[in-house]
């Protein structure tokens, strides 16, 4: 684990100190936001994911990261996919949750269609394998290279590139199955 | 990392993907929400402890356990008359109520809930889950009708809802304040209801009873704009598989999320 420079002049070495996580947070702490507010298009929920990959570095305490924004931002990725997927099975049961998602997310009449499109992608993500999702939104909405997906994953390129396959094949039968103007009601 | 190869997709799924990249955060909640996390961070506990809690609002539990916690809410307050209230909320072998949960007047929730003696508790929400909390089989319930998915786990916490001896339930027996009663009273389904006025954690309570101090209505107002309306039904016939935490047919099992 490479030791993080601190501003102040000194490094911390100590692998996930308190300070060594903090110090991650003010490095990386926008990417991971970005990454989980690509993908849940919600303020709130984007700080939650934020917030919840670095506390959770105390409890899991990785070693052997070779690339802390890469493992970062699969980190939120997980998360938010992991969040998604629980969404999808409740929001169709308590229609108040589907009024008010996505609050941040813009609304004018231009952007219907779009906001739709996100919605089914959304919906078709969260039926994908974990691992093939993931890859997928690190390679084509995060847009990180095979090699640093194969490091978070911890996985080999090979396999990056088939579960990007499948990712695709996967998700390009269930847009066509649902089309962009679907009544899908069970995000 | 590199550029964003949506070239690369087949141009449905790329034009899915540029839509929700097109959708970029804003660059003052990406300040703000950098602010909070690195204050989270210099007080981990209490950062924790607030995540918990928001994933467990946000979760799998939450329509059960708004529903749970409001059981003891119940609860509180005493007067000759209102005795009578008190008695039927002690002495029931079934009931059930529904709930509306009206946020500014917007109806946010609509719940029903049949509780029996054995402490069962079955919360239906808005017709598309069930979920059943049984002391009695030590396990959790929940059914998404919809999918036709169930998730079952057991009950390792002893939950609020039990029997005569819980503590809600005690809560109500015990109650010693005053209910202050309203003067007028109210025809509710044909009936008058005889209402009284209390505070239960911090919430205007309103509980209307028919003239045997049966409870038909209360409502629960936080005088912001929180409103809590539940409707009571007492010892009515419930039928016997409905506190089954078994998995019916048709449906399949899933693992809870967390």
């Amino acid at each position: 684990m490479p030791p993080l420079i601190i501003t102040e002049g000194y490094t911390v070495t100590d692998p996930l100190s308190p300070i060594y996580i903090s110090q991650l947070a003010r490095n990386y702490g926008s990417q991971v936001y970005r990454a989980a507010y690509r993908l849940l298009g919600d303020r709130s929920q984007a700080e939650d994911i934020q917030q919840d990959v670095f506390l959770r570095l105390l409890e899991t305490k990785p070693t052997d990261v070779a690339s802390w924004p890469a493992y970062l931002t699969a980190s939120a990725v997980r998360l938010a996919i992991d969040r998604m997927r629980r969404q999808r099975r409740w929001r169709q049961l308590i229609p108040f949750w589907q009024a008010n998602e996505a609050d941040s997310a813009p609304s004018p009449e231009h952007y219907l269609a779009q906001l739709q499109r996100n919605k089914s992608l959304r919906i078709a993500l969260t039926r994908l394998k974990p691992r093939e999702a993931e890859c997928f939104v690190m390679r084509h909405l995060i847009g990180m290279d095979l090699s640093a997906i194969a490091k978070a994953q911890g996985i080999s390129e090979n396999y990056v590139s088939v579960s990007l396959n499948r990712a695709v094949i996967a998700l390009e039968s269930r847009l066509r199955e649902h089309g962009d103007n679907a009544k899908e009601n069970k995000p | 990392m590199n550029e964003l190869d949506k070239n690369q997709l087949p141009p449905n799924l790329a034009s899915h993907t540029a839509s929700m990249i097109a959708f970029d955060a804003d660059e003052a909640d990406v300040q703000h929400a950098q602010q909070k996390l690195e204050a989270a961070l210099v007080k981990l506990p209490a950062a924790k402890k607030s995540i918990a809690r928001r994933w467990l609002l946000a979760g799998s539990a939450a329509c059960g356990i708004v529903i749970i916690s409001m059981l003891p809410l119940f609860g509180d307050h005493n007067g000759v008359a209102f005795a009578q209230v008190q008695k039927h909320f002690v002495d029931f072998k079934t009931m059930a109520f529904t709930i509306e949960q009206r946020h500014s007047g917007q109806l946010q929730l609509m719940s029903r809930v049949q509780i029996n003696q054995l402490g069962d508790v079955r919360t239906d929400v808005n017709e598309g889950v069930s979920v059943i909390v049984s002391p009695s089989q030590k396990q959790v319930l929940t059914l998404m009708h919809e999918t036709r998915e169930a998730m079952q786990f057991p009950l390792d916490v002893t939950p609020v809802v039990n029997n005569q001896t819980t503590d809600w339930l005690k809560e109500i027996q015990a109650y010693k304040n005053v209910a202050t009663p309203l003067p007028k009273t109210r025809i509710i389904d044909g009936k008058t209801a005889h209402g009284w006025i209390l505070e239960i954690k911090g919430m205007r309570t309103e509980i209307w009873a028919d003239d045997n101090g049966i409870p038909i209505i209360m409502t629960m107002d936080d005088g912001n704009k929180l409103n809590l309306n539940f409707l009571f039904k007492f010892n009515p016939a419930i039928a016997a598989n409905t506190f089954s935490t078994n998995i019916p047919s048709g449906y399949s099992r899933i693992q809870p999320d967390d």
